[in-house]
């Protein structure tokens, strides 16, 4: 049965691998955090280190069961694409690229080039797309956040 | 797209045209010259959440300031790292006068607990809330005044517990400086927040609570909490009855408070225009009955007095906050 | 009864009404907006209030409470994005069900589940809210502790299954509980200096990352051009039949008793009250394998609880001038600066105005109840959009709903790095409710084991009955479903033997 599924333990490494990275992180991180000597009976450490040891050990059994039981589990995720790997990159950067955008210039200016961007990255093509939609969209936004609500954008 | 979707949409277009450009033209105002401020909004960073006793003290005084400045306040809540953020943040805003903020008693304090602040930064305009502290135990506990307390923590030092609104606070520093004037030492109980540390009193969960005149008092009327002391110099007119510290021979004046100040290095023009304002604001009736009703006592301390003030409790903090830390 | 005919009758005032349907309208919007919270939405309106009479001032901000309460659920069904934390739960059977084609039902269900568990809070503020008040004083820090501890025990049943990784998942979140200042010395922890960090990683941004912008990005990764699952843009029937409410009955009553007891005990609120009704209705159902996959009686047990915990706190709020969630945190404050005292002399003072205000609540909840059913359909288009668009729209609206909340770009960097973190768990099936779980109780746990050590040692807790019942109970609830299959098998070996 396990021969049938070789990637099913591998895959399911990968979160043991990732928890026992995060319990150690913590753990290193956590010794460095400053202890004084006060009035309280407890150190800021010993919450974080326990939850991080109970995490590693957690890591450590799921590898195992991973490894000895394999199961497949019932439901995978759809297959990523490669396309779709792609596109998520090019529309985080796009995201990233409006946070520097937006230092510099006004929100109402920034916003519908990033929707614009967004929706080209999904797909969208024409005008009604790539300028009515960031319109309609950033007046509502602006509408509401900044004149209702008064937040300064 | 049907004919009327489209115009829907076309609307929608103008007016979006419409609030750029009217949104762009006072964002065109170039250097201030101090005669012609304010001509434009002002925006008034609180440090803390929109809803709270700050907030409510800041948004007031907006009201107020709006009228004498004949322009609109823009309230801005900045929160994160126990203030420091939004305290952080007008420090570092132009100082011409169109970015001022609340500053908190925290002002003074998250200096000495490893935050970047220094009061120093700041222009000060005036002070307007007060909020001396006070310290309450449960109605049924065999404390009767202060002096009670302090002599049972003398029996078994760092076995009283008082709980205050969390740690770093002015309410847990109030409770090192009763331990340090009395010579002995209480155990302080930090929550998150003011009203669960007045509830762990009110539920006998802790020997005693330091907090704001505005949290013990309604309590203390219910019947639910005695109020021992209050840290002020003078006695409370929400306490009718009440001591205060200095009467029952513990010589602590202590409390929270907020003024208003911008960064430092403001034009003395605009500096002074929002002196003055600030004057009448503070002393208006409206502003005075709100935050009366709230629990904190309005004050009207001007720049110069309150400058002084910060400086003695910046003094005063370096003292009691470093030696813990 | 005369405080009753009173009370009620005060609020036919046509400016209370209209308060009412300006809140109700005001409420929806900003609940269905992520990253909004009623929270804000009252605080800023308070601001607007303060000048008006007391009651019609009430009815505003006591009816965006109520139906920013109505308005969360809609994002959380149709696009998996928690419209304020209260509908946590919401999202784990909600956007499974519009998944499957019944969004239609979903969304009326949870209307109709939202409004009865209101109205059953409400219940308890007029007709119970002095003894409850006395049990909300019980629950010090070691009460606390022991119910947050109860609240961990669902980690488990929120698992998915996949316990282990559950488990995992919950240690991550607890860690992710413990950044910033310790609770009891304000230390910092993990912060990295970030300032930022020092209050926490900012709950709001973390789980619409988690939720929202994760089910975003996992879209656009699994994404084919003319393939893949259709959008959601079939929404079967509306209305609940017959044999549908047969199954919500038990729900219901679950979440009503879950959702007042939580609301009672301050500062908890619909987010816990939402995820510990949807796992206790999950122990008592015949069919608990369906809860997470779109059962109809997860989404109901969670509204309904979460909408209970309003009557709640707001009971614990008038009776003990405690706040008994944010939300009364804030009004409370209102409350003051109008000369009205919270506290136990309220009801023997002014009886009248506690009816006042449960009436004004029935209203609103009658009112967000027909907005949420007459306007439904037209939200639902949303999800007719292409593709392009509906990513589009939820990125940009989550991002500005999160900035909103603190004026923070860092909050943003935060919601985007959790939607991240949601696609990897995503990807290796690690279920992420109880990372939510724990950033939810984390902080929780243990500032209130470390107060309650503080104060009296460990005999602190070992010596309150409330606590330890709650820890026996919470115990139980970890150990009888293994025990009960255990003995269930060996009942079925035992009936097999004596026929061979």
């Amino acid at each position: 049965m396990a021969a049938a599924r070789p990637s099913a333990p591998l895959r399911e490494l990968v979160p043991a691998l990732a928890g026992a990275a995060v319990a150690v992180g913590a753990l290193v991180l956590a010794a460095q955090v400053p202890e004084k000597t006060g009035l309280t009976s407890f150190s800021p450490r010993w919450w974080p280190e326990a939850l991080a040891y109970v995490l590693l050990g957690l890591s450590v059994l799921h590898a195992a069961l991973a490894l000895l039981r394999p199961r497949a589990t019932a439901e995978l995720p759809d297959p990523a694409s490669r396309t779709g790997a792609l596109r998520l990159t090019a529309m985080l950067l796009a995201v990233l690229g409006y946070g520097v955008l937006w230092y510099f210039v006004d929100f109402r200016v920034s916003t519908p080039v990033l929707l614009a961007a967004l929706v080209h990255l999904g797909g969208g093509r024409g005008w009604k797309a790539l300028l009515v939609f960031p319109a309609v969209v950033t007046a509502v936004l602006y509408l509401l956040f900044g004149v209702l609500l008064k937040v300064p954008l | 797209m049907r004919p009327t979707t489209l115009r829907t949409a076309g609307g929608v277009l103008a007016l979006a045209a419409l609030v750029t450009a009217a949104g762009c033209a006072d964002r065109g105002a170039v250097s201030e010259d101090a005669a012609d401020y304010p001509s434009k909004d002002i925006t008034l960073v609180v440090p803390y959440q929109a809803g709270g006793a700050s907030d409510l003290a800041a948004r007031t005084l907006a009201e107020q300031l709006e009228q004498e400045l004949g322009t609109s306040i823009i309230v801005e809540n900045r929160t994160g790292g126990a203030g420091s953020v939004g305290l952080q943040h007008l420090a570092s805003a132009p100082a011409d006068g169109y970015t001022i903020g609340y500053l908190p008693v925290e002002t003074v304090m998250l200096g000495f607990q490893g935050y970047e602040v220094d009061p120093a930064d700041y222009d000060l305009i005036g002070q307007m809330v007060s909020v001396p502290a006070t310290v309450a135990v449960p109605a049924d506990s065999p404390y009767e005044t202060l002096g009670d307390l302090v002599e049972a923590a003398e029996k078994e030092p760092g076995k009283i517990t008082v709980s205050n609104s969390g740690a770093g606070s002015i309410w847990e520093a109030t409770t090192a400086a009763l331990g340090e004037a009395t010579g002995t030492e209480f155990k302080p109980v930090p929550f998150d927040g003011g009203a669960p540390a007045v509830t762990a009193a009110i539920g006998g969960e802790v020997d005693a609570v330091i907090a704001g005149i505005s949290e013990t008092a309604p309590a203390h009327a219910d019947g639910q909490l005695r109020v021992l002391a209050v840290f002020d110099e003078q006695p409370s007119e929400s306490l009718p009855g009440v001591p205060t510290a200095a009467e029952e021979g513990v010589d602590v004046v202590m409390g929270g408070w907020g003024g208003i100040g911008a960064p430092a290095g403001l034009p003395d023009g605009v500096k002074q225009a929002l002196e003055e304002a600030f004057e009448v604001a503070a002393s208006s009736e409206e502003f005075t009955a709100i935050i009366t009703d709230s629990g904190s006592i309005p004050v009207n301390v001007p720049a110069d007095e309150f400058a002084s003030f910060v400086q003695s409790e910046t003094q005063r903090f370096e003292g009691l906050l470093s030696d813990r830390g | 009864m005369s405080p009753l005919v009173e009370g009620f009758g005060s609020l036919l005032d046509p400016t209370v009404l209209l308060c009412i349907a300006a809140g109700a309208v005001l409420g929806m919007l900003v609940g269905a907006f992520p990253g909004i919270t009623a929270t804000m939405a009252v605080a800023l309106a308070s601001g607007f209030t303060l000048s008006l009479d007391p009651l019609p001032g009430l009815a505003v901000l006591l009816t965006i409470y109520v139906s920013a309460n109505f308005g969360d659920r809609v994002p959380a069904i149709l696009v998996n994005t928690p419209g304020t934390p209260a509908s946590i739960a919401t999202t784990f059977d909600g956007y499974a069900l519009a998944k499957q084609g019944r969004a239609g039902l979903a969304l009326t269900a949870s209307a109709f589940a939202s409004a009865i568990g209101t109205f059953a809070g409400l219940l308890l503020l007029m007709f119970a809210a002095i003894p409850l008040s006395r049990l909300a004083l019980q629950f010090g820090p070691a009460e606390m502790f022991a119910l947050v501890a109860f609240g961990l025990t669902m980690m488990v049943g929120i698992s998915g299954g996949q316990i282990v990784k559950g488990l995992m998942a919950g240690a991550l979140g607890l860690l992710l509980g413990a950044v910033g200042r310790d609770p009891i010395t304000g230390d910092p922890r993990f912060t990295f200096g970030v300032l930022e960090l020092s209050d926490g990683i900012p709950f709001i941004a973390a789980i619409i990352g988690l939720f929202g912008i994760a089910e975003v990005f996992d879209q656009i990764l699994t994404h084919r051009t003319g393939s893949g699952p259709a959008p959601i843009t079939q929404f079967g029937r509306w209305f609940p039949r017959r044999s549908d409410w047969r199954v919500m009955v038990k729900p219901l009553l679950v979440g009503s008793g879950v959702g007042g007891v939580v609301g009672v005990v301050p500062a908890t609120g619909g987010d816990i009250a939402g995820i510990l009704a949807w796992d206790q209705a999950r122990r008592v159902s015949k069919h608990p394998e369906k809860f997470g996959k779109g059962s109809l009686e997860g989404i109901t047990a969670a509204d309904t609880a979460s909408n209970a915990t309003l009557g709640g706190s707001t009971t614990t709020s008038l009776a003990l001038g405690i706040p008994g969630d944010s939300v009364m945190a804030v009004m409370i404050g209102s409350m003051i600066v109008w000369g009205i005292q919270p506290g136990p002399s309220l009801f023997t003072n002014n009886p009248e105005l506690v009816y006042s205000i449960a009436g004004i609540m029935i209203v609103a909840t009658l009112l967000a109840l027909g907005l949420s059913l007459l306007r439904m359909r037209s939200v639902a288009k949303l999800l007719d959009l292409p593709r392009h668009f509906l990513w589009t729209v939820i990125l940009i609206f989550c991002m500005v709903g999160t900035y909103a909340v603190n004026n923070s770009v860092f909050d943003v960097g935060v919601m985007l790095a959790f939607g991240l973190v949601g696609l990897f768990l995503r990807r290796f099936s690690v279920p992420a409710g109880p990372v939510v779980l724990g950033l939810l109780l984390g902080k929780l746990a243990e500032s209130n084991l470390r107060r309650a050590l503080e104060i009296g040692g460990p005999s602190n807790i070992l010596t309150s009955p409330l606590a330890m019942a709650i820890l026996t109970v919470s115990l139980l609830a970890l150990l009888l479903p293994p025990l009960r299959a255990a003995w269930r098998r060996r009942r079925t070996a035992g009936a097999a033997a004596p026929t061979r």
